[in-house]
């Protein structure tokens, strides 16, 4: 316990101590600064009069030696500014010459285009013609198709008399045997006639098929010429229709 | 060159093509079914009509006779008793039939090819008929179109091909649009 009070008293001491070396330090830190403000102005008002103003003129020198660069740096300037400003002048008159002519060859242009737009307006309307003559097919058609009717009529005409000769050679055949030795060159005659009206009526099948297949292929080449016609005249149409949106713009 | 899934298009489009013009022309739903042969055909007339393309040419045929059991079906569809139907009246009707299901036919294709052509009908006897072979197209498919056991159409289709030919066709039958399109019906 007495240690305890002993080290306590000691801490006590060496922090007294401490405190007063601060005090100490402090205030002859600040007689010091005060003796040293003293010989400052002291020293100031001891300079000599000449040597100030000396100072004073060298420093005007320096002072007229800057204001003279500054000058010839500003006038340097002003004169870039000029030649800045008289290529933009120069630039404006070019551009303006240069816009004048690409507006005159846009109007050239345009006008050609309206030109071409008109020529194109007039050529479609005349491939539209093409409908009258789709048309005009479809009537040579039609009577392509009448004309191998009245040929089927025709060699239906044929056919029945050929079936008729063909009785008749028979008929002829019969009697001619009855006739027996007097008719023996009348029958050879009517078989010879038989003959020749069978191989017609063979000729008459024959081409009553060719002309049912003439009836096929005339109307397939046709129908197919006059779909055809039709797809073009859509597509020309269509075509007019874009052209007239083009116009419009 | 047809590819085959064309010629499986080309297929379904007669079949929806047909169905609608039955139903327009006619007001009637025939049972339709794919024929063999075009050999099968014993209708005595048929009406042509073409549809054209810079790609392909496309002949629709509608065959028919003219019989009673036809002519009263058409008599029937034209509203009159058969015995007020005129010759030139029947072939009218049948002619735009046939022109009903080319045009549909072409609608159907115009959603694929921009550029199409169709042409007029014409009408020709069936003995015709067996000179198509001779101008070489490179598909052909029939079928048969029945109301009941007495009136029967026939329809062909045949294609040539100057280019490849490729169809992909996502139609649906009239019945079907109508259904899904429930609300039309309330207008």
């Amino acid at each position: 316990m007495g240690i305890l009070y002993l080290l306590i008293a000691i801490v006590g001491g060496v922090t007294g101590i401490a405190g007063y070396q601060r005090w100490f330090v402090r205030k002859h830190t600040a007689t010091l600064l005060g003796q040293i403000h003293g010989l400052e102005l002291e020293s100031r008002d001891k300079i000599p009069a000449a040597q100030l103003a000396e100072a004073r003129q060298d420093a005007a020198g320096k002072m007229a030696s800057l204001t003279g660069d500054f000058t010839d740096q500003i006038n340097l300037l002003r004169k870039e500014i000029d030649q800045i400003a008289q290529t933009k002048n120069d630039l404006q008159s070019s551009y303006a010459v240069q816009i004048e002519v690409l507006e005159r060859k846009i109007a050239q242009q345009n006008t050609s285009v309206d030109e071409v737009k008109k020529q194109l307006k007039t050529d479609i309307l005349g491939l539209l013609q093409l409908l009258s003559t789709i048309s005009r097919w479809d009537d040579e058609m039609m009577k392509l198709m009448e004309h191998n009717g009245h040929m089927q009529k025709k060699n239906q005409e044929f056919s029945g008399i050929v079936k008729q000769i063909i009785i008749l050679a028979l008929n002829a055949s019969i009697e001619a045997a009855r006739a027996g030795e007097a008719g023996r060159g009348f029958a050879v005659v009517a078989d010879e006639v038989k003959t020749l009206a069978t191989r017609s009526g063979g000729l008459s099948d024959n081409y009553k098929d060719n002309l049912h297949k003439n009836d096929l292929i005339t109307t397939a080449t046709f129908q197919d010429i006059q779909a055809s016609g039709k797809m073009i005249l859509t597509s020309i149409h269509a075509l007019d229709a874009k052209l007239e949106k083009l116009v419009r713009v | 060159m047809v590819t085959q899934y064309a010629k499986n298009c080309l297929d379904k489009l007669m079949t929806i093509c047909l169905d609608e013009t039955f139903r327009s022309s006619a007001g009637e739903v025939l049972a339709i079914k794919p024929m063999d042969r075009i050999d099968s055909v014993v209708q005595k007339e048929f009406i042509m009509l073409t549809i054209s393309s810079y790609e392909f040419r496309i002949c629709i045929l509608l065959h028919f006779s003219k019989d009673k059991p036809t002519m009263d079906y058409v008599a029937k569809a034209l509203k009159i008793t058969p015995d007020k139907l005129e010759v030139a009246r029947y072939y009218d009707f049948l002619c735009e039939m046939g022109n009903t299901f080319c045009g549909t036919f072409k609608r159907e294709l115009g959603k694929h090819f921009p550029h199409l052509g169709m042409s007029t009908p014409n009408r020709l006897v069936g003995s015709s008929l067996k000179f198509m072979r001779e101008l070489n197209f490179d598909y052909d498919a029939h079928f048969k179109t029945s109301a009941n056991d007495n009136v029967a159409f026939c329809s062909s289709v045949f294609i040539s091909a100057y280019k490849d030919f490729d169809l992909c066709v996502e139609i649906k039958k009239q019945a079907e649009a109508d259904a899904e399109n429930g609300a039309l019906e309330l207008f």
